[in-house]
């Protein structure tokens, strides 16, 4: 079944992928629901004149997110959103996931566990540090990597579904997991 | 029991199968290009030919069953090592 025909329109299908899975940046939307750039541009315009979408800019994505709607949805608060859309971002989910779920470390350990090259680590340390969300501390072979708020990590892993994995994803983990 | 029509279906099969997992294979690589991926891509699109060939060998009867073994050995050496490549690179 189609996107349209489930949905009825783009719009519907847009702002019910965005409240489903909030903080999902441009590119994912075209790529998940095979919409023109064109008619999402309009959509996400549309629907954010009525307030129903939000957009925010991190790192340079745009990240949406749904409109707070009175007595039935609150806002998502601004430390959520910031996690949240770069959870949304596989190199930056891997690094949070990793730092989340064992501690502090090293970032040759990070690299190893996340399978980037060093240049590629260090681009988004810095833009993970420079959102406020990891620090970095110590120098040289004493560095260590650690989050500045794994509370709100685990809440917003805890309450945001994560965008669901296709058979292409699959196949490429399983294929970019296996190591010699 | 006719084995000749059996063993073509099956390398019929294999050619079809190894086609879906070639055609996921570039899709990966499309989506995360990598030495890695491209190997185990072109891994699958050689089991595809490999099905391919034997079984239109076969269905011909054009080649003798010797050519078509020493055919279906290269394509399995060949495979096994853009394999063994495959786990060296990322």
């Amino acid at each position: 079944m189609s996107v349209e025909e489930r949905s009825g329109t783009w719009a519907e299908a847009l702002l019910t992928f965005v409240q489903r899975y909030p903080g999902v940046h441009l590119r994912e939307i075209r790529r998940r629901l095979s919409i023109p750039i064109g008619t999402l541009d309009y959509h996400l315009y549309r629907l954010g004149k009525e307030g129903l979408i939000t957009l925010r800019f991190q790192g340079g994505y745009k990240c949406c997110f749904p409109g707070a709607v009175p007595g039935v949805s609150p806002p998502i608060p601004e430390a959520e959103q910031k996690i949240l859309s770069l959870l949304r971002q596989p190199v930056p989910r891997a690094l949070l996931l990793h730092l989340y779920l064992e501690g502090p470390t090293t970032p040759s350990a990070l690299g190893e566990a996340v399978a980037t090259t060093g240049p590629n680590l260090s681009y988004f340390l810095k833009r993970l540090e420079a959102a406020g969300t990891l620090r970095r501390e110590g120098q040289g072979s004493q560095r260590i990597v650690r989050l500045i708020d794994p509370k709100t990590v685990h809440q917003v892993l805890l309450k945001y579904p994560p965008l669901p994995e296709g058979t292409v994803d699959r196949f490429l983990r399983f294929w970019t997991e296996l190591h010699p | 029991m006719d084995l000749t029509s059996l063993t073509n279906a099956a390398f019929a099969g294999v050619a079809v199968f190894g086609a879906v997992l070639g055609a996921l294979g570039l899709l990966a690589f499309r989506r995360a290009p990598s030495p890695r991926m491209a190997l185990v891509a072109t891994g699958f699109l050689l089991i595809a030919v490999q099905g391919a060939v034997v079984s239109i060998g076969l269905f011909t009867s054009g080649w003798s069953p010797t050519s078509l073994l020493a055919l279906s050995a290269l394509f399995e050496a060949a495979l096994l090592v853009v394999l063994f490549v495959a786990t060296l690179v990322r």
